[in-house]
């Protein structure tokens, strides 16, 4: 199963990831025209930093996810297929039990819609967009067998 | 190996699921007092606001208990449990053995003693069944009056606004979701309310619910009289402890537990609603009826049921409640007193425009609670930071300032937090070493 993997000593906190991730997640796909979508296009990944060190920070897609525990909707579920933790947004009530209990600060509230926003791995892409946007490597998609 | 669970919400269902997993071949069988397969409980509030349809209740497929060879037995209520015979017998006379038994009763509505209350148009909300009534009632009803103001009074009251109705919410305490909230919280709460109209009355009380045989007003302590033609009493929820009393089992408000979810009477186990656990922040056994806790719990009894040892490390009571738009969340000791041994807590605070507040509170200058109004995002990093039982001096003042994320907390909430399991460690790892 593929994940997505970070090497923390070559992010130096370009935030490239995110606008990645928030165009690809955008109607129009395309920046010039993303920048005027209202609601505006949210990105999952966050770029923080601590100390010297940026982290970019977004869902882990934990194998024993609380935010599936704690979802009262049914909305929050693990796609087996993929083995990423899946967001149904049509059925999210707007509860926010799943922000609550993310260890990780890794889901959010999209200001527009009011629903859950955490990180899908973009599904119908190749390559999440994160990891193709991000120009020195530091995230990169693999086997977990290979890097774990 | 023969199981047998006693209730079939979210306790009940995430251990036979978890049993399942464990063993394929072991016996399951649910006894569940609701004509009803799994559905979500905290939905009906959503149900009755026509947000949600029959389908959106039920948290799995048709087809979902045959598949996994569970025995569900529905609308039959268990009457006894035989701890020597080891067996449950049913309301049909029918006496089901075990060799394993998890009591997941969860909880009954308190119904104080209001003279009229047994008038048609008055309710308490617990069962979808319950939101069913509620809502045929609320096609026709204009008036609601909702009696109790925490979570359930809340989320009622809320749903019939939605639904089209006026609604007068009447609480007895000084302020709404005394309970969930402290002082600021709930006055911002208020706010909201009123201002999106909401009539509250604090300090107050439903003496009286008058009408012939349906309700047509209620008598409030100070004299008032208000009109009603929906009532809902939401004074908070019991443990559903008979059961586990009558066979013996030590109980105290729930069914006491120890660290492996087992009662005082072997083989049998208890989860959910029900039970009285360890709680991480107040650090001693609570009641802390919430839907995630009782996942979890189900899932614990569920490997010691199945023989696998495995410790409960505590729920943290918490809560997220939305009120007119606006998300509040509560986790851990909100509206402190001195403890036991005469220790202060200490309280700290930031307000910011709009509906912004939060809250940190610390015992020997560890976070042991947190109040988040306006914006809740990353309110579960300090969750973590509070399982974490960790000490940082910092933590205060970057919470406040909204300073944080959870990289500035990695650390003691790795080292020390039970919150991650085997999937949570090595997700840390991850991104900390960050591959080849």
């Amino acid at each position: 199963m593929k994940e997505i993997f970070v090497r923390l000593a070559r992010c130096v906190g370009c935030r490239q990831c995110e606008i990645s991730c928030a165009l690809v997640h955008s109607e129009s796909r395309d920046i010039h025209q993303a920048v005027w979508e209202r609601p505006l296009p949210r990105q999952r990944v966050r770029v923080t930093r601590e100390g010297s060190e940026y982290y970019p920070l977004r869902c882990f897609h934990c194998e024993d996810a609380p935010c599936i525990g704690a979802c009262i909707s049914g909305a929050m579920h693990l796609d087996e297929d993929v083995g990423t933790v899946a967001c149904d947004t049509a059925r999210c009530v707007r509860c926010w039990m799943c922000v609550m209990v993310c260890p990780y600060g890794s889901i959010r509230i999209h200001e527009g819609q009011k629903v859950a926003l955490k990180c899908d791995r973009c599904p119908d892409e190749d390559e999440p967009a994160c990891v193709r946007g991000c120009p020195t490597r530091a995230l990169l998609v693999n086997e977990r067998a290979l890097v774990v | 190996m023969k199981h047998v669970i006693i209730g079939g919400s979210a306790a009940g269902m995430s251990c036979a699921e978890t049993l399942r997993r464990l063993d394929p071949k072991c016996e399951i069988t649910i006894i569940s007092d609701e004509a009803r397969p799994f559905y979500s409980r905290c939905l009906t509030s959503y149900y009755i606001a026509g947000k949600i349809g029959e389908r959106d209740m039920l948290l799995r497929d048709p087809g979902f208990y045959e598949a996994r060879r569970l025995d569900l037995i529905m609308g039959r209520k268990a009457v006894s449990v035989d701890p020597r015979k080891k067996a449950v017998v049913v309301d049909d006379g029918s006496e089901i053995p075990y060799d394993r038994l998890l009591l997941a009763t969860g909880g009954r509505p308190k119904l104080p003693d209001i003279p009229g209350a047994g008038k048609r148009g008055v309710f308490t909300l617990r069962t979808w069944d319950d939101a069913v009534a509620i809502s045929e009632r609320a096609k026709t009803a204009r008036k609601a009056v909702v009696v109790g103001g925490g979570l359930i009074g809340m989320k009622v009251a809320g749903a019939l606004r939605d639904a089209g109705l006026e609604v007068r919410v009447v609480v007895a305490s000084g302020r709404v979701l005394s309970q969930t909230l402290d002082d600021e919280a709930a006055a911002i709460a208020r706010r909201l309310l009123e201002a999106h109209g909401f009539a509250v009355d604090t300090r107050c009380d439903v003496v009286e619910i008058e009408g012939d045989d349906e309700v047509r007003q209620v008598r409030l302590q100070d004299g008032r009289r208000v009109d009603a033609d929906l009532v809902v009493i939401g004074k908070g929820v019991d443990p559903e402890v008979g059961l586990a009393k009558a066979c013996g089992a030590r109980v105290g408000r729930g069914i006491i537990v120890d660290e492996h979810l087992k009662t005082s009477v072997p083989d049998i186990h208890a989860a959910g609603d029900v039970a009285e656990a360890y709680d991480m922040a107040w650090g001693e056994p609570r009641v802390n009826a919430m839907w995630t806790a009782a996942t979890s719990q189900g899932q614990v009894a569920a490997h010691n049921m199945a023989g696998i040892p495995t410790r409960y490390p505590g729920s943290v009571g918490m809560n997220s409640i939305d009120i007119c738009g606006v998300p509040f969340i509560s986790m851990g000791v909100v509206s402190p007193r001195r403890d036991r041994d005469g220790n202060d807590y200490v309280e700290l605070a930031r307000r910011r425009a709009g509906n912004w507040y939060r809250k940190v509170v610390l015992k020997d200058r560890v976070i042991c609670g947190a109040v988040f109004a306006g914006v809740v995002d990353k309110a579960g990093v300090v969750l973590a930071l509070i399982r974490a039982r960790a000490r940082r001096d910092d933590a205060p003042e970057r919470i406040l300032a909204d300073d944080f994320t959870y990289a500035t907390f990695m650390d003691v909430i790795d080292e020390k937090g039970r919150y991650f399991q085997e999937g949570g460690k090595r997700n840390v790892q991850r991104i900390m070493q960050g591959g080849y």
